[in-house]
């Protein structure tokens, strides 16, 4: 057996309460701890996700970049180009079958892509026409690009136009002889497809390209006076032959969004624990509301009486329940034993009672015959003085009474007056007993009284008491005892009763007896008998 | 609970498409559009309606119907619905690439009935299947456009104002007054250039270049032929002896320097850019085609059509009523995942409520309907709409099925811009004046009134399906090559007739004229059997 320690003082609401804290606890540590380092993780993310964006915006211009190089390079060593603005044209027409011819064969004019929008080569040949690919140097001196390159006085450049924010690749075309003055090819990338790419960015953020304080690329669509580079923004700095690019990118603290996204944490979390505190208390109760239900349904008298057998389960308390089941039917079955016991017992004093008639040689009661009241009686044997018939009434009557139940018995006579009476041994005294077995039936307190007085001839003897009234039924079994037509379940009146006393009475005063049986606030019996039979004589016996 | 707390987001995921929910279909559009704004205003009323919206994606500077069309096919994703140029109509359709609307249209009675069954038949495919809606071709009850959409010359009112509002019915009348102003205005107040006469002659585009032809004579723009009623033969347009002067009159022009020397170099980008100068004074060009450049020009600086002949006595033919082109239209694609949803949005863009949205607005905001049905503008309603932002508020869905013409009320016009006295009060006043001057208008006014179409009207929607996989389809091809090397010459060179000569060599030695011509004219005989 278990040791029993503190432990087992513990009542199980109280112990549901620990097994919930128990299981509450780390969670919310676990818990408290997420959002802790949440913040903290959010800030290296967003580090993070700025270099990363950067670094692929950075691919994006880099490719773009290295794009127009590549193309720059291919048209830099073209014969066919410097051969088309070498040329000195004679009219417009001839210009253009040598530029048609060119278009048609030279795909360094047409090799625009997604990464450039505009490839075009300037040149100071005053024979050549602008338009298409080829244009006149004239038409773009001044200009800023134009200016920036003369300035730098390098053989390639990028340039970014700080009014439109375009960017442009420029070489000096000079790999073969030029007679004709200066040559540029100005490459244009395609500012609208890398803006698209820029706005299509999966950034949550801001990502702008910018040269100088002006814009070049954002993922936002912003303008530059909308544009507010704070020092939380990341920055990189690349450099694209002579042109500064800069990056500058700032991730949004996403914690509201993570909050949101881990919030499914708690969220299920106290779902679940919400569940299983239900589920546990739910068990807990379970145990709790069947041991209380099996604590009521044992009864002290009727001992285990319980009616849901749903409650008999194949659990622990089940067990239990059975256990205590057959502990109580063993009992019970003991208790029944004793009652058949003082059955028996009542059954022995009956047969007791009879053997005892027997005995006092009452022949003519056991053949009914009609002398009975000739019968010899041997006057010392069965006829008995009333006082001493009156006291053996009431000590004979407590012995008839049950288990639990109370009986007080007082004899009230003119002794001096009925001393001289005598009558049937045991008649008044087995029908006082039947009073007091009757009275039990319906109350567990009975005073008897008896009485008995003489006069005119006769003497009364009554026996009664307060409280509950018999049976209706019984009382009527009491009178028809007295009646002509003999009752035939008189023999059911009570085991016994077939030497009832008032049969005797009535055998041996020979009708000249009344008795009255009323049963009202409790019950009297009155005995009415002729005194001069009850005066002690001989009788005659017939043969 | 860790397995608890894996399958719960997943359930969270599962949603089902509620009953108010719009569909969005996207789409390709190529021709360069205006994309609309996720939160357009008149589109976000017609998708309440209809349950459904589309995206309208258009083509981008530096890309072509070609060149994005050919992505698509190779990658075999395409968007919910597809309105390509002839050409590529054609490739979708060998690549299998649209669905045949006509088995899902039973249930959609305004689409099925859009067309008639003959005009129906005329679009079918060799399987007898219709891919696609033409969507500019469907006139209600008779053309009410005041604006010429089509092919002209196209002249600035600055110019027509500058010389007095003249009468110019020919050719030379036309170049006069441009040479003469030229003379007169070389250049502008910020010190740039006037161009007499500009040319687009870059890709398919240099129709302005070479079918001019066709008008001078008095015929409608068939496009690729002119078409003898008479004999019911095609003509080729290219070598009539109009076409001949036609040419030698550009050459004189070019020499002349009131044509763009730089003409023939331009890209239709750089056209364009000319035209938005306003330094451009006249060409030849379809408004469809430019009208979407010039659009912040000043009102002197708009252009206004003039229908030019070669003689006069030329009856001109500049207007015609709205052709019925079959050669492309808007498709549903093979991509589109319910194509029973995109032929039901294809069939209400086309009910009466929807189309009064597309075109005119949303009643008592946009325009407002008197006790007679008659819709009319308020001053507040017409500013308004004038100012009206296309990317956000107006929704036209202009390359998917409409009705030109009337309304389906038969009372107003289909489109507040074609309502006559929408369309007048809303003219600036200078060009009010202008209109008034030729006692005119409307635009198309100051053409001649467009006649019935003949049956085989317009030739252009066929030879736009030519393929190269015909001898007339190669001679097409040859025949623009020809062109597009040899007429800039034509127009530049020093000595006109030898290089009309050398064109005409080259063009009847490299090109199988007879093929394409006679291709041609059992087209016509075909139309003209099929209208019987």
């Amino acid at each position: 057996m278990p040791k029993s320690g503190f432990l087992s003082d513990i009542k199980f609401r109280t112990r549901l309460v620990f097994v919930c804290l128990l299981v509450l606890l780390p969670s919310l540590i676990l818990i408290a701890t997420i959002l802790i380092i949440l913040p903290i993780s959010e800030s290296a993310r967003k580090k993070e996700s700025e270099q990363t964006i950067m670094a692929a915006s950075e691919q994006y211009i880099s490719t773009a970049v290295e794009n127009s190089v590549y193309i720059a390079k291919t048209a830099y060593t073209n014969k066919e180009l410097y051969e088309l603005i070498n040329k000195k044209y004679k009219d417009a027409a001839d210009y253009y079958t040598a530029y048609y011819e060119i278009k048609s064969s030279n795909p360094i004019l047409t090799s625009e892509n997604n990464s450039v929008s505009g490839i075009k080569i300037y040149s100071d040949n005053p024979t050549i026409l602008s338009g298409g690919a080829i244009s006149r140097m004239e038409s773009v001196r001044g200009t800023e690009w134009y200016n920036t390159f003369s300035r730098l006085n390098k053989d390639m450049i990028f340039y970014c136009d700080s009014a439109t924010g375009e960017l442009s690749l420029l070489r000096k075309m000079d790999y073969y002889t030029v007679n004709t003055g200066d040559c540029i090819l100005k490459i244009d990338l395609n500012g609208e497809i890398l803006q698209e790419c820029f706005k299509n960015l999966k950034f949550s953020g801001n990502i702008y390209v910018m040269n100088g304080g002006t814009l070049l690329f954002s993922n936002t669509g912003n303008s530059d006076d909308e544009i507010n580079i704070t020092s939380d923004y990341s920055c990189m700095i690349k450099n694209y032959y002579t042109v500064d690019i800069e990056y500058y990118s700032r991730a949004d603290m996403e914690i509201g969004g993570m909050v949101s996204e881990w919030i499914i944490i708690p969220v299920t979390f106290l779902v679940i624990y919400a569940i299983s505190v239900t589920m546990i208390i739910r068990l807990l109760k379970n145990v709790t509301d069947r041991v209380k239900h099996l604590n009521g349904v044992y009864d002290l008298d009727k001992g285990f009486c319980l009616k849901d057998s749903d409650l008999l389960c194949k659990d622990e308390v089940g067990a239990l329940y059975r256990s205590c089941a057959e502990l109580s039917e063993k009992l019970e079955q003991v208790e029944n034993d004793d009652g058949r016991h003082i059955e028996q017992l009542n059954g022995c004093i009956y047969e007791n009672n009879t053997l005892m008639l027997d005995a006092l040689g009452i022949e003519a009661v056991l053949s009914s015959s009609d002398n009975a009241r000739y019968l010899k009686f041997r006057e010392e044997d069965i006829i008995c003085p009333l006082d001493a018939e009156l006291e053996k009434a009431s000590d004979f009557a407590k012995t008839g009474v049950p288990d639990g139940k109370k009986l007080t018995v007082t004899v009230s006579a003119d002794f001096e007056k009925i001393k001289s009476l005598s009558l049937p041994l045991l008649s008044v005294t087995m029908a006082v007993y039947d009073i007091v077995l009757c009275g039990f039936e319906n109350n567990d307190e009975i005073a008897l009284k008896i009485k008995a007085d003489e006069g005119n001839g006769y003497c009364v003897i009554s026996a009664g008491y307060g409280g509950n009234e018999i049976s209706a039924g019984r009382l009527l079994k009491l009178r028809s005892i007295f009646e002509k037509e003999k009752s035939d379940d008189l023999w059911d009146f009570m085991p016994g009763y077939q030497y009832n006393p008032f049969i005797r009475l009535e055998k041996y005063y020979l009708e000249n007896i009344s008795a009255v049986f009323s049963s009202e606030n409790g019950f009297e019996m009155r005995l009415t008998l002729p005194v001069d039979v009850m005066k002690p004589k001989k009788y005659d016996v017939k043969e | 609970m860790a397995l608890c707390i894996a399958v719960l987001p997943s359930c969270a995921l599962k949603k089902g498409k509620a009953e108010n929910e719009i569909t969005e279909f996207s789409s390709f559009l190529a021709a360069y559009g205006t994309e609309l704004s996720d939160d357009n205003v008149v589109q976000q009323i017609i998708s309440e309606k209809i349950g459904a919206k589309c995206k309208e994606t258009w083509l981008k500077e530096g890309e072509t119907a070609e060149s994005v069309i050919s992505k698509m096919i190779i990658s075999g994703e395409y968007p919910d619905f597809i309105s390509p140029d002839s050409t590529q109509q054609q490739k979708l359709l060998n690549a299998g690439a649209l669905i045949p609307i006509d088995e899902y249209w039973d249930d959609y009675p305004n689409l099925k009935n859009y067309f008639t069954e003959a005009e129906w038949n005329r679009m079918r495919s060799e399987d007898g299947h219709i891919y696609y809606v033409p969507a500019f071709s469907k006139v209600y009850m008779y053309d009410t456009t005041p604006i010429h959409y089509d092919e002209a010359f196209w002249i600035q009112v600055r110019v027509l104002e500058w010389a007095g509002y003249p009468k110019i019915m020919t050719l030379d009348e036309y170049f006069d007054v441009l040479e003469k102003y030229l003379a007169a205005n070389p250049t502008n107040e910020d010190g740039s250039k006037n161009i007499g006469y500009e040319i687009l002659s870059e890709n398919w585009l240099y129709f302005c270049l070479e079918n001019p032809p066709q008008f001078l004579d008095g015929y409608p723009n068939d496009g690729c032929c002119i078409v003898n009623p008479n004999t019911l033969e095609a003509v080729d347009l290219n070598t009539t002896p109009t076409a001949k002067r036609w040419f030698k009159k550009l050459n004189e022009e070019y020499k002349k320097g009131v044509i763009d020397p730089e003409c023939f170099l331009l890209t239709a980008d750089q056209y364009f850019e000319k035209l938005a100068s306003g330094n451009v004074l006249g060409m030849v060009d379809q408004y469809w085609n430019y009208s979407g450049k010039i659009e912040s020009l000043p009102a002197e600086k708009q252009y206004v059509p003039i229908g030019v002949v070669i003689d006069k006595g030329v009856e001109e033919h500049y207007h015609s009523n709205v052709a019925m082109d079959t050669s492309s239209g808007v498709g549903i694609t093979t991509s589109c995942n319910d194509v029973e949803a995109a032929v039901k949005f294809l069939d209400d863009l086309l009910s009466p409520e929807v189309l009064n949205l597309r075109f005119w607005g949303v009643e008592g905001v946009d325009y407002s309907v008197d006790k007679d049905g008659l819709f009319y503008m308020t001053d507040e309603q017409a500013a308004s709409t004038q100012n009206n932002d296309n990317v956000n508020y107006s929704c036209r869905y202009s390359y998917f099925p409409y009705y030109r013409g009337m309304n389906l009320d038969g009372i107003n016009a289909y489109c507040w811009a074609y309502q006559p006295s929408v369309f007048y009060g809303n003219l600036d006043k200078q060009i009010k004046n202008c209109l008034s001057a030729y006692g005119a208008q409307t635009y198309v006014e100051l053409l001649n009134k467009s006649e019935e179409n003949a049956a085989w009207y317009p030739m252009w929607s066929y030879t736009n399906t030519f393929t190269d996989k015909t001898p007339y389809g190669k001679a097409k091809i040859a025949m623009d090559e020809v062109k597009h090397e040899y007429l800039p010459k034509v127009v530049m060179g020093e000595d006109f007739d030898t290089s009309w000569d050398e064109y005409m060599d080259a063009y009847h030695s490299r090109c199988d004229v007879d093929a394409y011509i006679n291709e041609l004219t059992a087209e016509v005989r075909r139309r003209v059997d099929m209208g019987k």
